[in-house]
């Protein structure tokens, strides 16, 4: 299944409507920010999700983002969105809860992906094949982890995500090479074959 | 390129992450190398995967996390407004304050009442007698003579006795002359 890949683009939303919105927001209209929220909400929760691979450690990230805009909304760019600063942000907040954590969140995301299907035993297998792929995920570093999801599941390029992270662009290929390999390795370990 | 590629540039491969000459390296190697082209197919699966094992965010943990966030952005509004509520309350009591502390420093002590009334009369009789004060000021203090009259007052001395105070327009001054000879300045 091909999934359409977003991007740092934010055409995805009116522009002037945006500007719109950040002015009131910047100007205290309650109303503005939460329409800003509830545009970008979805991508922030999802990519925390991504991150932290446990849901209630996702919506507390998500809510500490939206925070944070709502306390620097005056320093929100009105012609480049909120997007790039709710992306960076949202990998900082995921990273310092990862090492709050020192990474020992469980994985509870597996659930979701299965649906009610006639054969119990092909959906048991997709259960199994999603918690080997959500613990290769996991195997990662934080670093290499936000590197292979911002790329590999959200689609930005190795410049964009180099641009959130802040680092460079020979970082970022260095992380997430190492981390498809790892995945790789730690799948293939499991299964016992070919994929 | 003779050589396998390492397991990373062929990752790299996979996502379209290599550019310029390592990319036309690695294209080349896998036009003849079946090997290669096997982890090559392994690693975009495995990136095809990557994007559906996680899921979309469900509804219920979008309607928790506006839940909390909307709490949240209420409670720092609300917060707010009390800093200013107190901030506004400290700033009037420090006004207020300070307005009682230089009051008081200007405000003459009333003298006791039961003196008013007889310094009545003699506040009348001193008004004929205020230049003959000036004069005594000539004498006794002559680097106050710039300094106006403004009041005459006559006030106890404790031992049955009473004084003349003078208040001249400088506020700092006031002069008090004794019924004997001698004469204070008060600063």
């Amino acid at each position: 299944m091909q999934m359409a890949i977003p991007s740092l683009d934010h055409s995805m939303f009116e522009p002037d409507l945006l500007r719109q919105l950040i002015r009131g927001a910047k100007a205290g209209e309650a109303a503005s920010f939460e329409k800003l929220v509830s545009l970008h909400e979805r991508r922030v929760l999802r990519l925390a999700q991504r991150l932290l691979l446990n849901r209630e450690a996702a919506r507390d990230a998500a809510q500490e983002v939206f925070i944070r805009l709502h306390k620097k909304i005056a320093s929100v760019n009105e012609d480049k969105g909120p997007s790039p600063w709710l992306y960076r942000t949202t990998a900082n907040v995921c990273i310092d809860i990862l090492r709050r954590t020192k990474d020992e969140l469980p994985i509870d995301l597996v659930s979701d992906l299965s649906e009610p299907s006639d054969n119990p035993e092909q959906s048991a297998s997709v259960r199994q094949q999603q918690g080997i792929v959500l613990a290769a995920l996991k195997s990662l570093t934080p670093r290499e982890r936000q590197a292979v999801v911002l790329r590999d599941l959200e689609g930005h390029s190795t410049a964009e995500v180099a641009e959130i992270l802040g680092t460079t662009e020979a970082t970022v290929r260095s992380q997430i090479s190492t981390g498809r390999v790892k995945i790789k390795t730690f799948v293939l370990a499991k299964i016992g074959g070919p994929i | 390129m003779k050589r396998h590629p390492h397991p990373k540039m062929l990752s790299l491969y996979a996502g379209g992450d290599l550019e310029g000459a390592e990319s036309i390296e690695v294209s080349a190697h896998l036009a003849e190398c079946p090997q290669c082209c096997e982890v090559l197919t392994d690693f975009q699966a495995f990136q095809r995967i990557l994007r559906v094992a996680v899921p979309e965010p469900a509804g219920i943990d979008l309607q928790l996390t506006r839940q909390r966030i909307t709490e949240r952005i209420l409670q720092r509004r609300q917060a707010a407004k009390w800093r200013w509520a107190i901030s506004s309350a400290a700033a009037a009591l420090t006004i207020i304050v300070l307005a009682v502390v230089f009051g008081r420093r200007s405000v003459q002590l009333p003298l006791d009442d039961s003196l008013r009334v007889p310094l009545m009369s003699r506040s009348i009789h001193l008004a004929l007698e205020l230049p003959e004060a000036e004069r005594m000021l000539k004498v006794h203090h002559p680097a106050r003579v710039g300094t106006g009259l403004r009041a005459a007052n006559f006030v106890p001395r404790g031992d049955g006795t009473f004084q003349l105070r003078l208040t001249t327009a400088d506020p700092n001054v006031v002069i008090l002359l004794p019924p004997a000879t001698e004469s204070t300045v008060e600063p």
